[in-house]
């Protein structure tokens, strides 16, 4: 490996990742004995946050082509400067911009990237990075390692945790100016996307309920936990199409939508394959049921048996206590 | 004049050596005809007696018709009643413009005679009977799915007029002439009688009598020239029909091709599927035409009931219509114009109506046959595209994992084939009972009861597959034939001899499919397998819980295989249970809505199919709903919660039962 | 006239992946072989433009001889040529290698306008692909996509991001990735299938392709596997027990340990 590559870099078109991307990179930066380096392209605001939140230096790019994001314009940049300052480790954000941008920027440097790292350490001679990732659908967990410098490696939000702003950090802020190129391709339009909430395909937790709920009333309950827990609300079928209480896009099972949550509560359904078949991809499933035989304990992870009224609530204002603190 | 230079009898001599020439002319018309036909092979024995005999017991004799009994008993006097009299024209046509001119013989004479006034007028009358109670019915009864077109009016109408006009001319005639017979024509003759009193019977009505005899006549040639135009024609094509519908057993669909041959061949480009009214065969276009819109069907049809867009009844009049249209020139596609996919899709195959039509129109065929087409278009939806991606690459429905067909026998002694093979039966838990938590509890109830009778069972574990009966009824027909034939070498393997199955599809499809493919395997229903078990002594059962029970008969067991009594000896042999029939029981029972599919994808219903019939369980307010198949055990239960009743009866398989109440 | 290449992935169906509980292996055998989703995506998406504006679509797949099956469902799905790209040599390749062999491929047809692909492989999910083969044959890349039209030698595609949706115009030859949404692919039956076979098939290797030895496999990789280390797949089937309070503790504690919840 070469031995000239050095400093720990970050990007993401995000800064809330990018904060957390900082707060690991400080832990990697300090095991290295290196700099901390954000990279900040398109904007000249905000780059005082950068190093609040742990960086030791900012490359800021401000040149007005690079106000939005493009794959070929910030492919630009960032090789330019990787190829200038040769760092050692460069973690992008893995938004689906991050995404995209991520492996052409590492074909373009002749290096590997590792997509959706969940993990990433240090070698136990701190030399090289130990990079984790899921493949075969969360089955396999593969430790990557790079054979040559820049390490890249995606990461999602979440996974790592900022540091909270410091504004006694000290720092710098360096303007640089790659050459950019016109991108090939034009945006002609965008939209945002309405608020309306997530799918519950793309929904990563979700609290889902069934005829154990006894009135339309109580699914306030339910909605309690999905708030404490970070998720959105789903139903059995027969909530959604004999009793109406939910939508049609609600509810989960054979013949409504297939869902692939990392966290799925199964609050009072009984567990017919019917439902099951719409959950089995989801990494873990927690089930409260007051009947032990219900089926749904058999496809699940954690169980209780419980009357739901009761546990509920309790459930709710214990996680709301601890994620508090 | 024509014989005057000749000896007697010549006309005779004349007419049996024309016989003969005839023959000859006819079989040249029917060996061209062949041609067009293929392989229809008139002599055969399968056709002579069994198709014979099928004619003959359902068009002849009335047998489908007479089921129901005021339409059944209405059509049969009036059915027979013209029959009667046409006889009784034709032998005084026979009479008078031939025998008389030719041979000066007459046999409308004497004691003959008078017989044949009476017998033709109780008939006639009966005739009348049987026009009234029908349009009767039509006016005030309204059954549903009896809709009232011109073509019903004209029917009805001009035949009760040509009735009641014979029965007046009949009665002038008798009132004027005043033979010593007349009594024996006695409905006339009431008539005459009262001419008389009126005064109406001398030659004052002749005129009268003229104009009314050509109005008659006239009327008469106008029904039997309209018969192609109207409704009449089901008088030749449902007789027909019945001679040449299908003698595929139930439950055995049409095999389009032959994966074999096509394996041998090479060349898979095969067209199947109905897509345009050209697509059917001749009988299918018959059968279509046979159809008198009787309603039967579409009144059983457990998606009509449910408010789907599926009628078969309309299905099949839309189907004849469509021919009518097209007059023989290129069709356009059905689907889209003419049928909605909706309307095929809501179909669950259950039988109903196949099994109520009085002249043998097969409904489902025509349903499968644009369902094959549409699968070959690649027009499904998501639901569909997964049922059948799952089968091709797990094996199963579901899309679970091939390698845990066993999960359900942990901890259970459960011997694979491979590790038994001397097995005296085949275990066949299809996959419902591999991999459906609630069906799993059925598989297990049954290893208990084949170990307390000590039955050497084994099962294919792992080696097992869909038999994608499913994917056949969907109209996947290459993925169900190559599943077959992969199945029948499995079965070769190990040289199985008697398979057990709790599921009636894998049933029907082991038992009447393979036959397709010469292969005839002994499969036994579950419930067949375990009331032999009871009758025979090797499983002996406590007396069971004191409770009401009712049964469902599962289509693919009851209708299509006409197994009812092995259940029921079941829930007899439960002691202290006391059973009660649901009001829709044995061929007449209502699906459970899971079948042809349906359970695997979303039928838009306005009321579903299983809460309709879970509700006529209810309605017996019994403490358990016995089933025998997977796939109403699980719409059931489902049924069950949607209802959400405080005390909800509970849903049990036949084996749960019996392996609750074996005495140990 | 609008020539495609289209990139086919054949992967193992990972949702029903299970582990040999002795040896703590997968049990890759009797795993069924599928042609990635996206992937599917991609190939109706080409089959629609050819319908729409003519032209030739080569599908094109890198594996082992197994990955005919996912070819043959390609051709019967409407692909006019196929070609598996197979060379023991492969072995322990990266995305770049594999980009890089892909390149090669791409290269050698040379007569084509558009390459689409899927954004991602449902076994891998690495999204590496198209962007590294976009990056080595000097492409457009556009990803992402869930509408595409083409003019020309103009195309404009439909984009969906995680909170907007772009609407892009760019000019061919360029490369395309596709998202789920973008359409339902259609389902061949198991008879077109089997009669794809007729359709014509070409088998190339390393040397076809000019690939030296230091591009390939192994050698050609820029991220080396260190090791692998199987996450079980069974449902625990964990019980909790207690009062209320007790169990809601035990619970969060144990999703925080399964990484699915931050609670503290």
């Amino acid at each position: 490996m070469q031995e000239e590559n050095r400093g720990v870099w970050i990007f993401s078109e995000v800064s809330q990742l990018a904060f957390e991307l900082l707060g690991k990179g400080s832990l990697l930066a300090k095991a290295l004995r290196s700099e901390l380096v954000a990279i900040s392209i398109g904007s000249a605001e905000g780059n005082e946050d950068y190093i609040k939140h742990g960086a030791d230096r900012v490359l800021t790019a401000a040149d007005p082509a690079l106000a939005n994001f493009h794959v070929d314009t910030y492919a630009d940049a960032l090789s330019e400067l990787a190829t200038e300052h040769k760092p050692d480790v460069i973690m992008i954000g893995a938004t689906r911009n991050g995404l995209e941008l991520a492996p052409r920027l590492a074909e373009r440097l002749k290096v590997g990237c590792v997509t959706e790292a969940t993990r990433i350490e240090l070698d136990a001679d701190k030399k090289y990075l130990l990079m984790d990732r899921l493949t075969l659908g969360g089955n396999l967990v593969e430790t990557h390692v790079s054979k040559v410098k820049p390490q890249i490696a995606t990461v999602a939000r979440g996974l790592f945790s900022s540091l909270p702003a410091d504004g006694s950090r000290k720092g710098q802020v360096v303007k640089v100016e790659p050459k950019i190129k016109a991108p090939s391709t034009k945006l002609l339009e965008k939209k945002p996307k309405e608020a309306k909430g997530v799918r519950l395909a793309d929904a990563s937790v979700i609290v889902s309920f069934g005829r154990g709920i006894r009135k339309k009333e109580d699914i306030a309950m339910v909605e309690k936990l999905a708030d404490a827990v970070g998720g959105v609300i789903g139903c059995s079928r027969p909530i959604a199409e004999d009793l109406g209480w939910l939508s049609e896009e609600q509810y989960i099972g054979l013949s409504g939508q297939k869902v692939s949550p990392r966290l799925y509560f199964a609050c009072g359904i009984s567990g017919q394959i019917q439902h099951l078949t719409g959950v089995r991809n989801s990494k873990i499933i927690i089930s409260i049921n007051n009947d032990p035989k219900a089926p749904i304990f058999e496809f699940t992870d954690y169980g209780i048996v419980a009357d739901l009224y009761q546990i509920l609530p309790v459930l709710t204002e214990t996680i709301k206590q601890l994620r508090k603190s | 004049m024509t014989y005057d230079l000749m000896p007697a009898l010549t006309s005779l001599v004349m007419y049996l050596i024309v016989s003969g020439f005839a023959v000859v002319f006819l079989y040249g018309v029917y060996r061209r005809f062949r041609l067009y036909f293929g392989r229809v092979s008139l002599v055969s024995v399968g056709f002579v007696s069994k198709r014979t005999r099928r004619a003959v017991v359902n068009a002849f004799a009335q047998r489908k018709v007479l089921k129901k009994a005021y339409p059944g008993t209405m059509h049969l006097l009036i059915y027979s009643g013209m029959i009667a009299l046409f006889i009784g024209t034709t032998l005084v046509f026979l009479d008078f413009d031939i025998w008389e001119s030719f041979f000066h013989y007459q046999i409308l004479t004497g004691y003959f005679y008078l017989v044949y006034e009476t017998v033709l007028d109780a008939f006639g009358l009966l005739a009348i009977i049987g026009l009234i109670l029908a349009i009767y019915r039509r006016i005030f009864i309204k059954p549903s799915n009896l809709p009232t077109s011109r073509d019903d009016i004209f029917v009805l109408s001009t035949l009760i007029v040509i009735l009641v006009t014979g029965y007046l001319l009949e009665g002038i005639r008798l009132a004027v002439d005043k033979p010593q017979w007349a009594p024996w024509s006695f409905a006339g003759y009431q008539i005459a009688l009262i001419l008389e009193r009126l005064r109406f019977d001398g030659q004052q009505t002749v005129p009268f009598y003229r104009g009314l005899w050509w109005f008659h006549a006239v009327l008469a040639f106008t029904v039997i020239a309209s018969i192609p135009y109207t409704k009449l024609f089901h008088l030749i094509t449902s007789p027909l029909n019945a001679l040449f519908a299908h003698q595929r057993p139930p439950g055995q669909l049409s095999k389009p091709f032959d994966l074999r041959e096509l394996l041998a061949s090479g060349d898979f480009n095969v067209k199947i599927g109905a897509a345009t009214i050209a697509d059917f065969s001749w009988q299918e276009k018959l059968a279509f035409d046979s159809c008198t819109s009787c309603g039967r069907c579409s009144n059983s049809c457990p998606a009509t009931a449910a408010g789907t867009l599926l009628s078969p009844m309309h299905l099949i009049l839309k189907l004849r219509n469509s021919m009518l249209n097209s007059r023989g020139r290129e069709s356009s596609l059905l689907l889209g114009s003419v049928i909605d996919q909706d309307e095929l899709w809501a179909c669950t195959t259950c039988r109903a109506c196949v099994n109520e039509c009085p002249v043998l129109i097969d409904h489902i065929d025509a349903i499968v046959d644009m369902r094959r087409h549409l699968v070959g278009e690649g027009k499904l939806d998501r639901a569909k595209k997964d049922l059948l991606t799952n089968l091709n690459n797990s094996g199963n429905p579901y899309g679970l994992s091939p390698n845990d067909r066993l999960k359900w026998a942990e901890g259970l002694d459960v011997k694979t084939a491979a590790q038994q093979p001397d097995f005296e039966v085949l275990y066949w838990v299809g996959c419902a009972g591999s991999y459906d938590p609630r069906n799993q509890r059925v598989s297990r109830a049954m290893v208990k009861i084949l170990h307390t009778a000590h039955v050497r069972f084994s099962v294919f574990g792992n080696e097992e597959r869909c038999n994608c009966e499913v994917a056949r009824r969907i109209g996947e027909e290459g993925r169900f034939q190559q599943s077959a034939l992969e199945l029948i070498e499995l079965f070769k393997k190990y040289k199985v001899k008697t398979v057990v199955t709790q599921c009636p599809h894998c049933f029907n499809t082991f038992k009447n499919e393979y036959l397709e493919f010469g292969e005839s395997v002994k499969v036994v229903h579950h419930t067949q397998f375990i009331a032999d078990l009871i009758n025979s002594g090797r499983l002996k059962l406590r007396t069971g819980p004191h409770k009401l029970v009712t049964f469902h008969d599962p289509c693919y067991l009851g209708r299509y295989n006409e197994e009812y009594d092995a259940p029921r000896s079941i829930l007899m042999s439960l002691g202290e249970l006391k059973f009660k029939e649901m009001p829709r029981h044995h061929e007449n029972s209502f699906c459970c809505g899971g079948g042809g599919a349906n359970f695997w994808y979303k039928v838009s219903q306005k009321k579903r199919t299983n809460l309709i019939r879970f509700e006529e369980a209810q309605n017996l307010k019994p403490d358990i709903l016995a089933t025998a198949c997977p796939f109403c055990t699980s719409m059931f239960e489902d049924a069950s919660v949607s209802v959400g009743a405080k005390d909800p009866l509970s849903v049990k398989d036949l084996a749960e039962l019996v392996a609750d109440s074996i005495e140990l | 006239m609008v020539n495609i290449i289209v990139l086919v992935k054949q992967v193992i169906q990972t949702a029903e992946l299970k582990i040999d509980k002795t040896t703590k292996s997968l049990l890759l055998q009797g795993v069924p072989r599928v042609v990635s989703e996206s992937d599917k995506n991609a190939l109706e998406e080409s089959i629609r433009i050819k319908e729409k504006h003519g032209g030739k679509i080569t599908v094109i797949t890198v594996g082992t001889s197994e990955a005919k099956e996912a070819l043959r469902e390609a051709l019967a799905m409407g692909a006019d040529e196929a070609i598996l790209i197979t060379d023991p040599r492969f072995e322990g390749s990266d995305s770049h290698a594999v980009a890089s062999v892909l390149a090669a491929a791409v290269t050698k047809i040379l007569d084509y306008d558009l390459i689409i692909c899927g954004a991602y492989s449902e076994d891998l999910f690495a999204f590496q692909t198209g962007p590294r083969l976009a990056e080595i044959c000097n492409l457009p890349q556009i990803t992402y996509a869930t509408k595409i039209t083409l003019d020309g030698t103009k195309i404009v595609v439909e984009r969906d991001l995680e909170t907007e949706r772009q609407v892009v115009e760019g000019k061919l030859p360029c490369l395309v990735t596709v998202v789920r949404e973008i359409n339902e692919p259609r389902l061949p039956t198991l008879m077109s299938i089997m009669a794809a076979s007729k359709k014509p098939t070409t088998t190339w290797n390393a040397a076809d392709l000019s690939l030296g030895e230091d591009e390939l496999g192994f050698n050609g990789a820029l991220i080396e596997v260190l090791r692998s280390t199987v996450v079980s797949g069974e449902r625990k089937r964990i019980m909790l027990e207690g009062d209320p309070k007790e169990i809601s503790l035990k619970l969060a504690r144990a999703l925080q340990q399964e990484g699915v919840l931050k609670v503290a």
